[in-house]
């Protein structure tokens, strides 16, 4: 187990977050929603399952591309998901 | 308190200043007293030392001169004739005292040492003026002679040094104070005051004073100690926060990450040794002070998480790519200062190159090792297909091993045997071990599908082929087997018209729809199976010989049970556990129970053989299923046609006889024990069949031991 960030791909602002601390997740599930520049909203998805170690963004922070939304307590057993 | 004598006053000789002109001389030797007084319409306004230097053994000097020695009454203290202890501090430092009178006005004057004589006559009234005036001075004394050590102190310096008289005295001062200092002093003569002496002990600050006799030689000194307790708590907070400032660089070097802290303005002011190799193009030292949101404009890295926290006001996280292409999370937080602006910026930083290189390396490892969980499984599971294959018979072990080899091949198999003795599981067996594992593997019953829909079946159809047809058309089992390998059970119920067919894909690897005139291409392994004997059905006439002899490549006759009685048993064990397991039960046959299944002749084969035991176990009371429970199910005694001896070869007849009789005999001994029931099976006589069974056995017993030698 080990800690994964999760860093915003994009430039905009944090429309939703979809999930919450320590809350389980998993593979490709969006966890964040940011609208970008023209207003488009994007989902962040990661290929990582695990449990929701820290938020360091809320909805409506600007957000710039590397910065990192969350830590993610990554588990390596494959999830039931997939 | 005490008095003056009024005679011990030494009378005031005044000169009035309006009866002098300025050249006028006056004979100073005449007069005898020290001091003269220059008046003003009747008020002293100063005094001339006589005896001064530059006016001694001078007889006759100008007034005006006498006027420029003059110094101002003011500097005089006034005292009356009655004074108080405090007086004597005002006093000591003027040559003269004027005394006045009860009404004030100055009725004569002392000179000093006349005044000191005057109050150290006082003693008897109980006052130690030395010990008053060192004690009241709150100040400690050191008094240093010409070979430097200290010859005398008070208990004040005592106090502050924290020392005892016996410790100091005598002894050399640069032990106690500064020794550059008092050479210097003694040196240069010059007094060096307010040096700070900060020790463990003491917190003190000095003065280092010449002693200088008449002519300038320094005849020793005196050091003057001030005690400032604020100092000492000043050392020690000085000392603290030294102590802190090694501890938390000690701190900031043990710590793993890059710390920075950098000002509002965003200017470094501080960073930790563990700088990250490769991040900074230039030495952190060079940065000082400097601003680092200059370097995300040079583009040195991006972004700045000091920019950025100096937008948000908050914590941020991100992970900054350098030019050289390390990549590193920065965490800066904001210290804020009173009125909460950003005061400091702590930057951590963390060199991720490695941490997301060897997390990459990590997932495709995942990736490889999935894969290869996932060709282990299809061991495994060529592993379990081998495992299914129960048996024990050496007959078997030849045909499984033949089997492990088809499976390298895709030849075509043509599986003969009777009914129910795993003719499918062998076909299985061969897909699952071979190449085309992952491929499917379709069974087709050709028994069971009408005849005018088998053609289809097989090869299937084009959009329109028939009514009734998919609007789409269909494949075939022959394409849908494609790479794979298409079983063919109950072969010789296949009709002659499809026989041709067949006949064809086998001979040319590809198929014509019904309905289709363009031919394609298959790749599919033909494993085919019957029960019946084909060789004879060609020699009927009832299937084609070219499909007997394209069929009959690799030919593999599967033994009927009763020919391999050795897995028997271990068949009745395997059912008999997965039926155990399936209903949680635990059943077991007895071992003469096992010797009656091994003498049943088996007609339905491995098949048969399952489902008895099914039978049994459902309708079994006891967990012990034994000999006598197992006869109630099998018809012994009634003999199938298959349960006649078929004799496969040509043998003397004699000979075949005399096998018959002998099986017959032993079979029936083994059924019946004795030789009266095994007599009135066989419908001969008790005593033919004693002697041919003695006849039997002893023949065997020599056989066996012919066989030992």
């Amino acid at each position: 187990m080990f800690e994964e960030l999760i860093t915003s791909p994009y430039n905009g602002v944090v429309q939703q977050v979809l999930v919450q601390e320590s809350i389980r997740i998993y593979e490709w599930e969006p966890l964040f929603l940011i609208r970008d520049e023209h207003g488009e909203l994007l989902p962040v998805k990661v290929g990582v399952s695990g449990e929701i170690q820290s938020l360091e963004v809320q909805e409506g922070d600007k957000v710039i591309p590397g910065m990192v939304l969350a830590y993610v307590k990554e588990e390596l057993v494959v999830s039931a998901c997939d | 308190m005490f008095t003056i004598d009024e005679n011990k006053l030494n009378p005031l000789v005044s000169i009035a200043v309006e009866d002098q002109e300025e050249d006028n001389f006056i004979d100073i030797s005449a007069i005898k007293e020290p001091f003269i007084f220059m008046s003003e319409k009747g008020k002293l306004i100063s005094y001339v030392h006589l005896k001064s230097n530059r006016l001694a053994h001078k007889g006759k000097v100008t007034f005006q001169t006498l006027l420029s020695q003059s110094i101002p009454i003011e500097q005089v203290y006034h005292v009356n004739k009655i004074i108080s202890l405090p007086v004597i501090f005002q006093v000591i430092g003027e040559p003269l005292t004027i005394i006045n009178d009860e009404t004030g006005s100055p009725s004569g004057y002392l000179k000093r040492e006349e005044l000191l004589a005057e109050l150290f006559k006082q003693e008897e009234h109980g006052v130690n003026l030395f010990k008053t005036l060192l004690t009241s001075i709150p100040m400690g004394m050191f008094v240093v002679d010409r070979e430097k050590k200290i010859i005398n102190c008070n208990d004040a310096g005592l106090k502050m040094i924290k020392s005892t008289a016996e410790k100091v005295m005598n002894k050399p001062a640069e032990s106690i104070f500064d020794r550059e200092l008092i050479e210097s002093v003694f040196a240069t003569g010059k007094t060096i005051l307010n040096q700070v002496q900060l020790t463990d002990e003491m917190g003190v600050l000095l003065d280092y004073c010449p002693i200088s006799a008449q002519d300038q030689k320094i005849e020793g000194m005196l050091i003057v100690v001030q005690d400032i307790p604020t100092i000492e708590d000043m050392a020690m907070e000085i000392e603290d926060i030294k102590n802190l400032n090694t501890d938390l660089n000690a701190i900031l070097s043990t710590i793993y990450d890059e710390l920075l802290v950098v000002n509002s303005k965003g200017e470094l002011i501080r960073y930790s040794e563990n700088v990250i190799s490769g991040f900074w193009d230039t030495d952190l030292k060079d940065m000082i002070g400097k601003s680092l949101l200059e370097l995300e404009k040079k583009g040195m890295f991006s972004p700045s998480v000091t920019r950025l926290v100096m937008e948000k006001k908050k914590k941020v996280s991100v992970v900054q790519e350098a030019r050289s292409g390390r990549k590193v999370l920065a965490v800066g937080n904001p210290v804020f200062n009173d009125k909460g602006e950003i005061d400091r910026i702590i930057i951590a930083s963390r060199d991720i190159t490695e941490t997301s290189r060897l997390k990459d390396e990590l997932k495709e490892m995942k990736k490889i090792s999935e894969k290869y969980k996932k060709e282990l499984d299809t061991f495994k599971n060529q592993d379990r297909t081998l495992k299914k294959l129960m048996y024990r018979s050496p007959k078997m072990e030849k045909i499984i091993l033949q089997v492990k080899k088809i499976a390298e091949f895709s030849s075509t198999v043509l599986i003969t045997g009777e009914s129910g003795v795993g003719k499918e599981v062998i076909a299985q067996a061969i897909h699952q071990l071979g190449r085309r594992s992952d491929k499917p593997f379709l069974k087709l019953n050709c028994g069971a599908i009408p005849e005018n829909l088998l053609e289809s079946e097989l090869f299937g159809y084009k959009k329109g082929a028939f009514t009734g047809a998919d609007k789409e058309g269909k494949d075939g089992y022959f394409k849908m087997a494609d790479q794979g390998v298409l079983f063919l059970d109950e072969i010789g119920e296949m009709p002659l018209h499809l026989q041709v067919k067949l006949l064809r894909v086998l001979q040319e690897q590809e198929v014509i729809p019904v309905g289709s005139t363009i031919a394609e291409k298959v790749d599919v392994q033909i494993i085919a199976a019957t029960n019946k004997k084909l060789e004879q059905m060609v020699e009927q006439g009832t299937f084609r010989e070219d499909l007997f002899y394209r069929l009959n490549v690799i030919p593999l006759h599967i033994p009927p049970l009763r020919e391999r009685i050795e897995d028997i048993s271990v068949l009745a064990f395997h059912f008999l556990q997965q039926l155990n397991e399936k209903y949680d039960k635990s059943f077991y046959l007895t071992p003469d129970a096992i010797n009656v299944l091994e003498f049943y002749s088996w007609p339905g084969n491995v098949r048969e053989l399952q489902n008895i035991i099914e039978r049994l176990v459902v309708s079994a009371d006891d967990q012990a299923i034994d000999a006598e429970f197992v006869s109630q199910f099998l018809s012994l005694g009634y003999d199938f046609k298959k349960a006649r001896p078929i004799i496969t070869r040509v043998v003397p007849l004699q000979e075949a006889l005399e096998d018959v009789e002998e099986q017959l005999i032993v079979l029936a001994m083994k059924q019946y024990k004795t030789t009266t029931k095994a007599a009135k099976a066989l419908g001969v006589s008790q005593s033919s069949v004693s002697r041919k069974y003695q006849k039997i056995v002893s023949s065997r017993k020599t056989e066996n031991e012919a066989s030992l030698y």
